[in-house]
């Protein structure tokens, strides 16, 4: 079975004038890792929403299709209910603090007694959630105080807690640093680790090249290119669709353009490095024999 | 004297806390610079200095021969305009058109120039099909255009963009460029923090790295990206570009792909002689 | 989870601490200036048990104190009356201007120190978990402790967009009336970021679960001991007979 199941999903806020997303289709498996990229405003972030029941039940609007999230459809459950299936994480790290918890510790204890667990065990997923997330030294922190890189570990930590089987995940990082950034992945990784089933908006295509299983291209609404990330990365369209490349994949190709006929167009710098290695040493072959 | 001079400057707050330690620098009009480090390197605090929102506790900076610690910072705002991190600290307006003229209502700059600025402005901007739109029906990435478009309209000699690289896709990254590349032609002097390490080689001459509350680096981009050491005393990753070329032996090739290319093709071709 | 230290005020349900405070202030309000006298000491000694002291006079001069002065003078020169005690320049000082200021300065004094004192012996965190145990809904708590928790926040934010406006030439540090054409331009980002806000920390509590129907746990329990009912009910009783008194007096001179 599917971890999502989107079934030609048409969405319009109610404030605008032409859908956002149009006739979306497609399917995630469990514990896959699925990036979905694309300009601004291309939905992306709208349809994070629409798998989180936020579209249309908190936002409103027109939504046509089905959206399926572990075989139900979501427009059967409550907004409380998805949130123990749906984990659900964003851009701005200051927003996604609480505002009732004095302590870190209380902020990633919040869901849970939400949730109504037992503060037994509780106490037990706090410290196992702060170890495995490396937040321990802000334990005795308020959340208000920690920079903005910390308080996102600390949002993703918050949702990590919950034990969701399904996580989305909309631009973490965009408003950090390149350490923060590096701590964020780490902690995604972990996800996926755990066998989470992770949908990821993100700039950062190096880390999209790296990470992810699937990655989905959206393009005014529309899915335009979808496949593994050497599929789509090196596809002749990306140009066409605006699309950000992973630097090594740029460079790969201006290579190619000044004559340096590598094997196959680089996605991450390892790869890149390894194929002009190659090429550099199939010279060696052919000198030294 | 150079246009501005950052001469012995510290900056602590009145805990003790120090943000900034000691440093100097001057920039020339025309100039383009990049400012990067960890957060908490002490970028913000450096360039909230310059713009004279925050006045150094040691050391002075001049502006245009101005010592920022005689003037208010709205007087030194006339020389520099700063485009804060976060647009919706700045914006308040209902159009993109009045948020981009209010600087200049203030500056008491008649309208029909007014109008001419805004328009020049905000096409440089790509800001031209949203005049009439509110501010918050743009995405956060354009509202950061609209706030930047209202810093060029005042036509200041230093302009300093805060992360202008946040969160925006291709063509954002595309118009920022155009920019840059208009500003210095206009003979402004731009400092730019980012973390797009990419953006950065590709965009601007000069680079400063900041590192624990002071400058560890100041030089053209093409060279101190090279210096690997600092980089990683600064915890900063280098440009693929530059990654690349050392890991496949090349070594510095000023970032230059025709430079790099030419190592690949003369390694093999030597080897297969 | 942090062990504070003993303490015989702080360690009680705040319930009872509010009760308290509430007696305090109804009573000043039925009684005279001696009988708030009596009770502004009590609350001085409270404050000191609790350890606040220092905080609690900071706060005290800076809003009670400060309005009551202001308050008492208003009522001394504005106040109508005939009997005109002393005279200058327009201003004249009469002696109902004097009685009002006084009754109305003791309740003032009364009221507002009690409110002090459980703004500084009150753990809004605790009180929360004590209200939603006596049935209080979860939302109406959460607005409660966000609210408290955010208002430092707010200023903060305050003091940024303040230098982002600064900085595109808008001067804030002249006179009044410079300062007040800032107005403007510095309340109106902290609105529209306070709605913006809104919206994005709605989706936060709804990713943290908060609207399920599922009972919440909390984890941490505010204990209510036999002491605590003891004090509340002696506070209660207390007031009961304060009110009582004051009717029968009241009665007794009609």
């Amino acid at each position: 079975m599917d971890a999502i199941y989107v079934k030609n999903l048409t969405y319009r806020y109610p404030t605008s004038e032409k859908d956002v997303l149009k006739d979306v289709s497609f399917q995630v498996k469990k514990g896959e890792f699925c990036s979905i990229i694309g300009a601004n405003g291309s939905g992306k972030t709208t349809l994070c929403n629409a798998i989180r029941g936020f579209v249309p039940k908190f936002y409103k609007g027109t939504m046509t299709g089905e959206v399926y999230v572990n075989g139900n459809n979501i427009e059967q459950q409550e907004l409380g209910e998805l949130a123990c299936s749906v984990g659900f994480v964003f851009q701005n790290p200051f927003t996604q603090i609480s505002g009732v918890a004095k302590t870190v510790y209380e902020e990633l204890a919040f869901g849970l007694e939400n949730m109504g667990v037992s503060p037994e065990e509780i106490k037990d997923r706090v410290e196992e959630v702060l170890k495995l997330t490396k937040t321990e030294e802000f334990r005795d922190r308020n959340p208000y105080q920690l920079s903005g890189g910390q308080q996102q570990r600390i949002a993703l930590a918050s949702i990590l807690i919950m034990n969701q089987e399904i996580l989305v995940i909309d631009e973490p990082t965009s408003q950090l640093d390149p350490q923060s950034t590096d701590d964020i992945f780490e902690i995604i990784q972990l996800m996926k680790k755990m066998g989470r089933t992770i949908i990821l908006v993100e700039h950062k295509m190096e880390q999209i090249a790296q990470y992810s299983d699937h990655i989905i291209v959206l393009d005014e609404g529309k899915i335009v290119l979808e496949g593994t990330p050497r599929e789509v990365l090196t596809h002749e369209d990306c140009k066409k669709y605006k699309m950000r490349l992973p630097q090594c994949t740029t460079i790969g190709k201006q290579l190619q353009q000044r004559g340096i006929k590598l094997k196959k167009l680089p996605i991450i710098l390892d790869e890149a490095v390894d194929e002009i290695k190659m090429y550099m040493g199939e010279g060696r072959e052919f000198g030294c024999h | 004297m150079s246009l501005v001079e950052v001469k012995n400057v510290s900056f602590s707050y009145p805990n003790g806390f120090v943000a900034v330690d000691d440093i100097s620098f001057s920039i020339e009009a025309g100039e383009n610079i990049a400012i990067v480090g960890q957060n908490g390197a002490g970028k913000t605090t450096t360039v909230k200095m310059i713009n004279g929102l925050t006045k150094p506790t040691k050391g002075d900076i001049f502006v245009d021969g101005k010592n920022t610690k005689e003037y208010t910072t709205a007087q030194i705002a006339k020389m520099v305009g700063y485009v804060f991190q976060n647009p919706d600290d700045q914006i308040f307006n209902n159009t993109v058109y009045k948020e981009i003229e209010y600087g200049l209502k203030r500056m008491k700059i008649p309208a029909d120039e007014r109008k001419r600025r805004v328009e020049e402005s905000a096409k440089l901007a790509g800001m031209t099909e949203y005049l009439n739109y509110n501010p918050y029906d743009l995405p956060l990435s354009l509202r950061k255009f609209v706030t930047i478009a209202s810093v060029i309209a005042t036509d200041c000699d230093v302009m300093i963009f805060d992360e202008p690289t946040a969160g925006q896709d291709l063509e954002g990254l595309q118009q920022l460029a155009f920019i840059i590349e208009e500003l210095k032609a206009k003979g402004k002097a731009l400092i730019t923090i980012t973390h797009d390490m990419e953006f950065v080689a590709q965009n601007f001459e000069r680079l400063i790295i900041m590192c624990n509350k002071k400058v560890v680096a100041d030089g053209k981009t093409k060279e101190v990206f090279y210096y690997e050491d600092i980089m990683k005393k600064a915890r900063l990753k280098q440009p693929c570009l530059v990654e690349m070329s050392n890991r496949i032996g090349a070594g510095t090739t000023g970032l230059d792909l025709d430079a790099i290319a030419d190592f690949i093709s003369k390694t093999r071709t030597c080897i297969l002689k | 989870m942090q062990e504070e230290k003993k303490n015989k005020i702080l360690d009680l349900n705040p319930m009872t601490q509010i009760t308290m405070c509430l007696f305090f202030a109804i009573s000043t309000a039925l009684y005279d200036y001696i009988y708030t006298a009596v009770v502004l000491v009590i609350l001085f000694v409270i404050a000191g048990m609790a350890g606040r002291l220092k905080e609690f006079v900071q706060m005290w001069l800076k809003t009670i104190v400060f309005i009551t002065v202001v308050v008492f003078i208003m009522q001394a020169l504005f106040f109508p009356g005939d009997t005109i005690l002393w005279e200058f320049f327009i201003f004249s000082v009469k002696q109902e201007g004097i009685q009002n200021g006084i009754v109305l300065c003791t309740r003032l004094l009364g009221i507002g120190s009690s409110a002090v004192l459980a703004i500084k012996i009150v753990d809004v965190n605790q009180l929360v978990i004590a209200l939603e145990e006596r049935g209080v809904s979860p939302s109406a708590t959460y607005v409660i402790l966000s609210t408290v928790n955010i208002i430092p926040q707010m200023s903060k934010k305050m003091a940024i967009i303040m230098d982002a406006q600064k900085s595109r030439g808008i001067e804030t540090e002249s006179n009044v009336l410079v300062r007040a054409k800032a107005f403007f331009p510095t309340i109106g980002p902290l609105i529209l970021n306070s709605i913006v806000n809104a919206e994005e920390r709605t989706i936060t509590l709804e990713a943290r679960a908060f609207s399920t129907n599922v009972k919440k746990t909390r984890l941490r329990n505010v204990e209510d001991t036999a002491f605590d009912k003891k004090v509340r009910g002696f506070f209660i009783l207390a007031l009961l007979i304060a009110v009582i008194g004051r009717v029968i007096v009241w009665m007794l001179f009609m």
